[in-house]
């Protein structure tokens, strides 16, 4: 609205004076115009990124977010593949269970494998009610923060030694 | 030795002892001035555009702390003043509040002003310019993207009747008041956004922190009357739904803002605009 009135005063002029001023085209730029230039120039000009993954620190929210993201895709392609598998595979499910029992893997290794499973479901289950509590709007203090991711680690690790050792 | 005494008012065992403690400061002012130099070091992100084929590379300075202000950027610019005056950084009133110096420091974005000097001799000080930025020199980042997206959420009083503009104030409670706070104390300086992964890799159509804590600031706002479409503006996967809850931006703001919860807060007015709406039909 303050754009239109600017460049239609600025059709005429605006005093009584010997210099006329006069401004043919209207001033302003909108904020989309003014993006679009900045993308232009930027790569048109080759300025360097400034340094970003390599230089921030790192610190325990940030860390435990991509964490989450990170049992997220894992959890997901784990359960993708399963029911892949459980489709073409053939033979039931009974074959596959002989097969494992068959291999003589050491009793740690089998609790390697089991907390490998246990420990992204639990610290997955565990942020993700963190995230959805940050949904209601609550926890955004800064210490609050720590206080839940704490809280999210030490109840994975608990759970996943727990289920391990079942 | 009387006559002083009579000009000064002073008895001559007052006078005695005045000059006894004349003497002790200028002795001990002698011996500081003898102290250790406390050298620290400062490894600086170069990059001039003006040498051709120059690849960005990091430049080490060596400061006496003794000689120096407290702050980051008495450093840079007494190494600006005293060492090499080509090095070249944004500042303006050296105290918090412009947000000019915002810049990277030992990891960390902060303003280069607030942020006190490590004495730990034995570590240098890392300062990069605001991460994922475009740099024009130095430490200088190309903030017209950023300047751009806050334009686009147009932080101004929007009214549905201008006709009463200029007449009368517009009241506000102290309750709706006291919902500002926290938020119109935004400096601009660009910290949180980019500390924000999430705005690094779209920064293109990810609005970021600051501005989205902005767009809050005016939808909360009792006098503005425009909160269902400056809402509706953000209805797009990117806009305001590419924040993830990093909670970096709250973790780096120099004025101890949380621009996460004012996020957070939009988040929940989106959920529930639309029927809020459909209910006043």
């Amino acid at each position: 609205m303050a754009l239109l009135l600017r460049s239609v005063r600025l059709g005429k002029p605006l005093f009584k004076s010997s210099v006329l001023c006069f401004r043919a085209a209207p001033m302003g730029t909108t904020a989309k115009e003014e993006m679009n230039k900045f993308w232009a120039k930027n790569s048109s000009l080759n300025r360097p990124m400034s340094p970003h993954i390599t230089i921030y620190k790192w610190s325990i929210p940030m860390m435990m977010s991509i964490t989450h993201r990170g049992t997220g895709i894992g959890l997901s392609g784990a359960i993708s593949a399963f029911a892949m598998a459980a489709l073409i595979l053939p033979g039931n499910y009974t074959h596959y269970l002989d097969l494992i029992h068959s291999l003589s893997v050491g009793p740690f290794l089998i609790g390697l494998a089991k907390f490998g499973i246990a420990f992204p479901v639990s610290y997955h289950t565990y942020n993700g009610i963190r995230h959805l509590y940050w949904d209601i709007g609550k926890g955004f203090k800064i210490p609050e923060v720590y206080r839940t991711g704490y809280t999210v680690i030490g109840l994975s690790v608990i759970t996943s030694i727990a289920l391990t050792l079942m | 030795c009387s006559v002083v005494c009579d000009k000064l008012h002073l008895q001559p065992i007052d006078f005695i002892k005045k000059l006894c403690m004349a003497a002790v400061r200028y002795a001990q002012t002698a011996a500081a001035a003898a102290v250790q130099p406390r050298i620290k070091k400062f490894q600086v992100y170069r990059w001039d555009p003006d040498t051709p084929g120059d690849k960005p590379r990091m430049q080490t300075y060596e400061i006496d702390l003794n000689l120096c202000g407290p702050m980051v950027l008495d450093a840079l610019i007494k190494i600006k003043n005293e060492m090499d005056s080509t090095l070249t950084f944004r500042r303006s009133c050296r105290e918090g509040i412009c947000g000019s110096c915002a810049m990277n420091i030992n990891g960390g974005n902060t303003l280069a002003c607030l942020d006190k000097i490590d004495s730990n001799l034995s570590k240098p000080t890392k300062i990069y310019p605001l991460p994922h930025m475009y740099v024009v020199k130095d430490l200088v980042p190309d903030m017209s993207n950023f300047y751009a997206q806050y334009k686009s959420i147009e932080p101004y009083l929007k009214k549905r009747d201008d006709s009463k503009e200029g007449k009368e104030q517009y009241l506000q409670s102290v309750e709706d008041r006291q919902k500002l706070d926290g938020l119109y104390e935004c400096i601009l300086c660009a910290c949180c956004s980019t500390s924000c992964p999430s705005y690094w890799w779209n920064a293109d159509k990810y609005l970021g922190p600051a501005v989205l804590m902005q767009a809050y600031r005016w939808m909360i706002d009792s006098r503005d009357e425009f909160t269902e479409e400056r809402l509706s503006k953000l209805q797009d996967p990117f806009s305001l739904y590419r924040c993830h809850t990093i909670m970096n931006c709250t973790r780096t703001c120099p004025k101890g803002l949380n621009p996460g919860k004012a996020i957070a807060e939009i988040k929940k007015m989106m959920a529930t605009y639309k029927e809020k709406k459909a209910a006043a039909v």
